[in-house]
């Protein structure tokens, strides 16, 4: 059994990780830069380390540093969370070089799930369905014949990134021709490889992902899907358990198909397989994360299992806790992220100290953060400053709850995406379940 | 002077902070010297001064205050830590004389060493002067920031 867990992470995340740790008996050592020097995550853990001045890169980001903490520390594993170093197979490789358990899949299955062509290729030949797609195009002709093929409206995507660069959307030969070279030269601007390829764009879309877990005994078993629709610029900000638009026998399709991949690609430990559906159902794959989530807490709230504790009882060697026969998914779990940003404002990140935090609280109500009264919002991390989950024994009452809590809840001092969320639970639209990825732009904010 | 009586003032010098003692007992001398030990090869289990627990919390606190107080005073700068390691004073490579309070230093001139991830990285002065107090002991873990020397400058 692991015995001391560095966590590399700050923040929320950091301090969920140190919680798993000390109820499984486990001690944990935070990192810390010196922006953070008076963080909650600091003061839980059992010991701490500055890595580093503020800027990630030199201290969250640095990867001799942190290793370095782990060694003189005794520590014998290594908890990466979310962002940060947590889907970097040299990190992970160099890990497992100094003796030390990365708490997390083997580097080269993260390798491969961070290659997008080669996770999509994988895939294909585990019978998950792709979205029809193109090679990389030389040019706007080569995109017209292809797009004909795949029929519109299609998706001029950059093959080196995400986050939005070099996409353009395109419903007619003429559009492709027009944004094809501007497509080609946000991909070269943003990511130094000008390379596109078209994929179907499918309109209306619900982002559904599963929660998959498999241990080192060859036990795989999916946790049910999140319905992670509601999104700004790719960015999620609700999350929920389980989707109200699947089907029983859907739910099951997908799961088998998500174990089948993470089979396939002899995944170990947590990790997340995304799909986007249409409004007929259809579905098709778009990345597996190997880490455990922001939105993690609703599949725990819906099946009762300790994700974390479970990766860490994992990487110790032991088999599953539980098998998909024994899973049992109960009630309507919602996470609202909030963030210090102001809505009203195009949500531009807020920066200074929080007065006040009065926490909600309640049956079936968890807050996961990191922030308390006088806590300092910096400008060098995410803006994130805490996720409210809620539990309900349906998705009216989850409804409900969460609109009752973060009437309550209170961040002084700062904006915060609150009245934002307070908007969207009172939106007809949401509340009859009839949202998409588009859903917020739709919305106007 | 019997070889017990050596034995047992070996066993109570060792015990105390002293790292020489002579004397003169009729026609015998005695000296003793012990040189500094270097903890190379010795894991540290009880996780000192990286490690916020009570002891290290306290002498974290003075060396905050002894770092504090020099800051007040112009002529006086601390050296910190530039990565996390194991900090050493001798450097096994050049085979340098550990520098003790008192030892005059100059700006560019190795000082001690820090081992990370089995590479020891060598650490020079930024300041000319006199080393006034060393913060960390040989073997010690230590973390990014964290003071190590306090040099009067010239």
């Amino acid at each position: 059994m692991i015995k001391r867990v560095l966590v590399a992470n700050r923040g929320e995340i950091a301090i969920r990780i140190i919680r798993a740790c000390h109820e499984l008996g486990v001690e944990a050592i935070a990192v810390y830069s010196e922006a953070d020097a008076e963080s909650l995550h600091v003061k839980m853990a059992d010991g701490a380390v500055c890595v580093g001045p503020a800027n990630p890169k030199e201290s969250y980001l640095y990867v001799p540093n942190i290793i370095s903490a782990a060694e003189v520390t005794d520590c014998d594993a290594v908890h990466p969370g979310y962002g940060f170093l947590s889907e970097n197979a040299d990190f992970a490789e160099i890990c497992k070089k100094h003796q030390l358990n990365f708490i997390g899949p083997e580097p080269r299955v993260i390798l491969l799930m961070g290659d997008k062509s080669q996770a999509r290729a994988m895939m294909r030949t585990a019978g998950v369905p792709i979205v029809p797609g193109s090679a990389p195009l030389a040019s706007s002709d080569e995109a017209v014949i292809e797009a004909e093929k795949i029929g519109y409206p299609v998706i001029i995507k950059a093959s080196g990134g995400g986050g939005g660069k070099g996409m353009r959307i395109a419903r007619s030969s003429n559009e492709i021709r027009t944004s094809f070279d501007v497509a080609k030269n946000e991909a070269r601007m943003a990511f130094n490889n000008d390379e596109v390829y078209i994929e179907k764009y499918i309109e209306k879309a619900r982002h559904i992902e599963f929660q998959v877990i498999a241990d080192h005994h060859g036990n795989v078993a999916h946790l049910g899907e999140r319905d992670c629709s509601i999104q700004r610029r790719h960015q999620k900000l609700v999350e929920e358990a389980p989707s109200s638009f699947l089907t029983e026998s859907l739910r099951h399709r997908m799961g088998d198909i998500a174990v089948k991949a993470v089979k396939t690609a002899k995944y170990t430990n947590a990790g997340t397989i995304e799909f986007i559906m249409d409004p007929d159902k259809n579905f098709y794959f778009m990345e597996m994360n190997s880490r455990i989530q922001v939105e993690h807490p609703v599949t725990e709230m819906v099946t009762g299992i300790d994700l974390v504790k479970e990766q860490i009882l994992i990487a110790s060697g032991h088999h599953l806790s539980f098998s998909q026969k024994t899973l049992n998914i109960s009630g309507h779990a919602i996470e609202c992220r909030i963030c210090a940003e102001d809505p009203s404002n195009h949500f531009i990140p807020q920066v200074g100290t929080i007065i006040d935090y009065i926490p909600s609280g309640g049956p079936c109500v968890r807050i996961d953060t990191h922030v308390h009264s006088g806590y300092y919002v910096s400008p060098h991390y995410d803006s994130m400053i805490g996720k409210v989950i809620v539990h309900g024994k349906d998705r009216t009452e989850a409804i409900a709850r969460m609109k009752r809590v973060l009437a309550e809840i209170k961040f002084t001092g700062l904006n915060t995406t609150i009245p934002f969320f307070q908007k969207l639970l009172n939106n007809d639209r949401f509340v009859k379940g009839d949202i998409s990825t588009s859903f917020i732009a739709e919305m106007g904010a | 002077m019997d070889v017990n009586t050596i034995k047992n003032f070996i066993k109570f010098l060792k015990e105390s902070h002293y790292n020489e003692f002579s004397m003169r007992d009729g026609g015998v001398t005695l000296k003793v010297k012990f040189e500094p030990e270097r903890k190379n090869d010795q894991k540290i289990h009880g996780i000192d001064t990286v490690i916020k627990n009570k002891s290290a919390e306290k002498k974290e606190a003075e060396e905050k205050d002894s770092a504090a107080k020099a800051a007040s005073d112009k002529f006086v700068k601390i050296i910190t830590s530039p990565i996390v390691g194991r900090f050493y004073s001798t450097m096994m490579a050049d085979n340098l004389e550990p520098i003790r309070e008192g030892d005059p230093i100059r700006m560019n001139q190795k000082i001690c060493m820090i081992e990370a991830m089995n590479i020891e990285h060598e650490i020079s002065s930024p300041y000319s002067g006199i080393m006034e107090e060393m913060f960390v002991d040989d073997g010690s873990p230590v973390m990014y920031g964290q003071p190590l020397f306090k040099v009067r400058t010239n």
